[in-house]
């Protein structure tokens, strides 16, 4: 038995990308890696750990295919045609109201996406949903196939490798960093993570900088009002990067004194794991999956209050002692995302699934 | 997650004081919004539009029939038509998406000038009262 894994984009730095290219990990281990066959593939996973979704093998029967679902694809149709048994992983699709009237074809995209979970509704035999926040979208979709929860798989060995050294000689110089990582689109809402960096920065510590770092393909307008944003309000150092490699991340982790998080719709969000992995106090909007992942550590805001979020900001990064326990709580929760504890989930999912042991 | 590292938070207690401390520092929010573009942007929409919205996506999903031939058939013409018939509806979604959103657009800008007219119509009997 061979277990393939097919999804529409197979791209480092993106949270479903890496969870298939963790996966695929796991699967080797278990003597079942078929592979991961994509429609488009980023140059860096063009080595043979990405292979073009037309190349894939016909599938046995006795074959599994697991899907991952986030984005309108015509590889829904493949996947739900394949006679093989077949899985889905479900990642959350944004919902397509966060692209207002500016983004046709995201708009177009995600609502392909909504129209795909439903299609694929009586085609899966199990679901594997990252949380519980996901597993809820597909029940509320009609899903009645058997649904495992399992985080995403984050193998954090990765997170150890050397960081941008310029970087952080540049940034390390005792300015307060305020982090915020994932793409630059509308769901995330960098403009609230500005409206509060802005307000913290003008009343708590003008010696501040706020980093949004993440790509943008597909939303360059959104990016650009950002900074016509910034320039608006007249607030300094606001460093939007764009797309980085992995060596920058890690050097914008380790530089960063908070991560603010004021995203709207997440189905995980990898970036919270992050910071608590670099020991970065996390300060986050309570928003779709955020709650669930934070699993009470961290500093939950409740309401989208900007002078709250400043005032966390300045708290969280002058008060010592309740950093401590801020990070405490933290590395207590990134146990449980720990990749050998995932991993044994994963793989108990998995096993459960094509030993036929879920009905 | 490990109990003992979150009860040694109070995050209530903790939001209050800096809620205070905000309160006492005369803080406020006098940022200007967000008026970019995505959802920030907001869009006004009636029945209508939102009926439109639900059906301008155009899929090349058939239901088959239960008749084992009539299925087969289907599905031949279905997988063989595919390769003409899905760009063309995916061109027709595209337009069909721009279509919406114009309409859209217009129905903003209706609604704006209604309320000038009638600030100005309100301004224009005061004034002549």
């Amino acid at each position: 038995m061979r277990v393939f894994q097919l999804l529409p984009t197979l791209n480092p730095g993106d949270a479903v990308g890496n969870d298939a290219v963790a996966i695929d990990a796991l699967l080797k281990r278990m003597g079942l890696g078929g592979g991961i066959y994509a429609e488009n593939i980023a140059p860096r996973y063009r080595d043979g750990t990405g292979i073009p979704w037309k190349r894939m093998p016909r599938p046995a029967p006795e074959d599994a295919v697991l899907y991952h679902h986030s984005m309108g694809s015509q590889l829904s149709r493949v996947a739900a045609g394949l006679n093989c048994k077949k899985a889905m992983v479900y990642h959350n699709v944004t919902p397509p109201e966060f692209f207002g009237t500016d983004f046709p074809n995201l708009r177009y995209m995600t609502r392909l996406g909504q129209k795909d979970t439903a299609f694929l509704r009586d085609t899966m035999e199990y679901c594997i949903a990252d949380s519980t926040f996901n597993k809820q979208g597909l029940l509320e979709a009609g899903y009645t196939c058997p649904i495992g929860v399992c985080p995403v798989l984050i193998p954090f060995e990765e997170y150890q490798a050397a960081p941008n050294a310029d970087l952080i000689g540049r940034f390390r110089d005792g300015c307060t960093n305020v982090l915020f990582v994932g793409r630059v689109t509308p769901n995330k809402r960098q403009e609230d993570v500005i409206r509060a960096f802005a307000l913290y920065q003008r009343h708590f510590n003008p010696r501040s900088r706020l980093f949004i770092a993440g790509g943008d393909t597909g939303t360059e307008r959104y990016t650009a009002a950002l900074r016509d944003y910034v320039a608006q309000l007249g607030v300094q150092h606001v460093h939007i990067t764009g797309a980085v490699p992995f060596a920058d991340i890690l050097a914008y982790y380790r530089v960063a004194d908070v991560l603010l998080c004021m995203s709207e719709h997440e189905g995980f969000c990898v970036p919270l794991l992050e910071a608590m992995f670099f020991d970065v106090p996390v300060v986050a909007f309570a928003s779709s999956a955020i709650p669930e992942t934070l699993g009470g550590s961290g500093m939950l805001l409740k309401e989208k209050d900007f002078a709250l979020a400043a005032g966390c900001i300045d708290r969280v990064t002058r008060d010592g002692a309740l950093r401590a326990r801020i990070l405490a709580g933290q590395r207590a929760r990134l146990a449980d995302f720990a990749y050998e504890r995932v991993a044994s989930q994963m793989e108990a999912c998995l096993g459960a699934w094509l030993d036929g042991g879920i009905a | 997650m490990d109990e003992t590292a979150r009860e040694n938070i109070d995050v209530e207690a903790i939001m209050a004081e800096i809620r205070a401390d905000v309160k006492a520092r005369g803080i406020v929010d006098d940022i200007p919004g967000f008026k970019g573009c995505g959802a920030g942007a907001g869009d006004g929409c009636d029945r209508q539009l939102e009926a439109m919205e639900q059906s301008y996506m155009l899929l090349c999903d058939l239901q088959f029939s239960n008749n084992p031939v009539k299925r087969f058939i289907q599905r031949l013409v279905c997988r063989t038509a595919r390769f003409y018939v899905e760009p063309l509806a995916q061109e027709q979604s595209a337009y069909n998406e721009h279509t919406l959103w114009t309409l859209r657009e217009s129905a903003r800008r209706i609604e704006t000038l209604e309320a000038r007219v009638a600030a100005l119509e309100a301004k224009l009997s005061e004034q002549r009262q």
